[in-house]
């Protein structure tokens, strides 16, 4: 797995314009000074390295580079789950920087961007989980079609889900005071079962996304 | 035996691969095929990269499914079209080989780079089509591998090039032990490399023969109508209609130019004997 990281690490830094760019617009971002702004760098931070996996699934998948390495000393097992490995170290060291920027910018470490900062890192965690066996499996082009489809079902869900509640609720005022009750209520609980039920949720993501991601492979003709 | 393939079958739409074939320690064995024969699926097949429809792989003595992955680093592997990320460079496949085959010899890799004038920090995109060849032969002969598979490892290159990457492979088989299974379309490159070559041609096997032999006994013999009529056919194994008679293909040269001295015998060359087989009809 080591030599694939490398590879990863090796093809990523090349890509010296999209640092460039990134930098840029994280300059940009950190003048605004706008309410909420450290949240929005946290999240754009976070997306951008879970996201550089699927760049490097698409340059192996592009310079057909993938039948390559499968003949090296490495099995298919190895090479879905180096993309987790690499996917997470790259997300959670962007996570890392702009949630200790998003505190710079503040001028403190407050509990509630820490609070905010690892909601976001679960969320994007699940969307990484998500995007790396669609993107194994359908490959850049048709991953991307395959995600906007579920983009477009999960909008679909949540406005039917609105519907619904409507419905039960009767008005949009009763809904946002049913969420805000459900909110305190979970403020009362103890953090430390929901941190260990988050974390247990993100260990069975990971098994199922993972597995799918491994059977991929093992069934890839080249 | 470092290699030995028997009836590996797979069928695509409209191909069928259905072939045996063996490559043992000490020899260098030629696969000879048209574009579009099966060499590459045949290579694939050896190597894993696609599932099989039936037959058996026994690579280094073990069956393929079961090859472990330091078995792996006993097998050197050059692809006709695919290597190393074009993004990358030496240097990145350097880190790379490191940690990924404990035998590599960074040190005569950077040699046989210098060597040839591999720049180290170019981008593989910004190599020729020479330069990519030659780095794909020396990364599969950098970690003291046993068998080296090598699917068209000269394609699309002038013939010093060509020259200097047989002499890097006879080097290689210096040592004892190590094989080398290496597919072409142009078989003269590998008249003076192999020791047996096998003929494949819509994914079978037609011919499988030592190199000696083939040059010793075999031969095209360029004969009128009249002489195809009257001579013996129990030698021809293959015969192709020509403007002066037919173009025929034997394995008694020397039967035929006893017993039939008007008969041109040609010393076949491997392309010759390649060119019969694939266009001729067999006796």
């Amino acid at each position: 797995m080591k030599g694939l990281l490398i590879k990863d690490f090796c093809i990523i830094a090349k890509n010296k314009k999209l640092f460039g760019i990134l930098l840029m617009l994280s300059i940009i971002i950190f003048f605004m000074q706008s309410e909420g702004i450290g949240y929005f760098i946290i999240s754009y931070m976070t997306v951008f390295g879970g996201s550089l996996v699927l760049a490097t699934i698409s340059t192996d998948e592009f310079d057909k580079s993938t039948m390559f390495l499968m003949t090296m000393p490495i099995n298919r097992r190895t090479y879905a789950l180096e993309k987790y490995a690499f996917s997470f170290a790259c997300s959670f060291a962007c996570w890392i920087v702009s949630t200790a920027l998003c505190c710079i910018m503040a001028g403190s470490v407050a509990m509630e961007t820490i609070e905010v900062a690892l909601v976001l890192l679960v969320v994007l965690s699940l969307f990484q989980l998500i995007m790396i066996p669609v993107q194994l499996k359908f490959g850049g082009e048709n991953g991307r079609m395959v995600i906007m489809g579920m983009v477009v079902v999960i909008l679909a869900v949540g406005f039917m889900i609105k519907k619904v509640m409507l419905t039960v609720f009767n008005s949009e005022e009763a809904i946002s005071l049913w969420i805000q009750g459900m909110i305190k209520l979970l403020e009362k609980l103890k953090p430390l079962p929901i941190i260990i039920g988050i974390a247990a949720g993100l260990g069975l993501g990971f098994l199922i996304s993972a597995g799918i991601s491994i059977r991929t492979m093992e069934k890839r003709e080249f | 035996m470092l290699l030995r393939a028997d009836n590996i079958q797979k069928q695509y739409n409209d191909f069928k691969l259905n072939c045996s074939i063996q490559v043992e320690e000490g020899c260098v064995t030629g696969l000879i095929g048209a574009n579009g024969a099966g060499k590459s699926t045949l290579f694939k097949a050896i190597l894993g990269l696609i599932q099989t429809d039936g037959g058996s792989i026994e690579l280094l003595g073990k069956n393929q499914k079961t090859l472990t992955i330091s078995d792996k680093e006993d097998i050197g592997v050059v692809l006709a079209e695919n290597t190393f990320s074009c993004m990358l460079t030496i240097k990145d496949i350097i880190a790379i080989m490191k940690a990924m085959y404990h035998r590599f010899d960074k040190e005569q890799f950077v040699q046989k780079c210098e060597k040839y004038q591999l720049p180290f920090d170019k981008q593989l995109k910004e190599f020729s089509t020479g330069m990519k060849a030659k780095l794909k032969l020396l990364t599969a002969m950098s970690y003291d591998a046993k068998l080296l598979l090598l699917d068209e490892p000269t394609v699309g290159l002038d013939s010093v090039i060509r020259s200097e990457l047989l002499d890097e492979m006879r080097e290689f088989m210096n040592q004892e032990g190590r094989a080398i299974l290496i597919s072409s379309h142009i078989s003269s490159d590998l008249e003076g490399l192999c020791d047996d070559f096998y003929f494949i041609q819509n994914g079978s096997i037609l011919l499988h023969e030592d190199t000696d032999v083939l040059l010793s006994d075999y031969a095209t013999l360029k004969v009128s109508k009249e002489q195809y009529e009257k001579m013996d056919k129990r030698y021809i194994l293959y015969c192709k209609p020509e403007s002066f008679g037919y173009q025929v293909l034997t394995r008694e040269k020397q039967f035929y130019l006893d017993n039939y001295q008007d008969i041109v015998a040609e010393k076949g060359s491997i392309d010759d004997l390649m060119l019969l087989l694939t266009k001729g009809e067999a006796v």
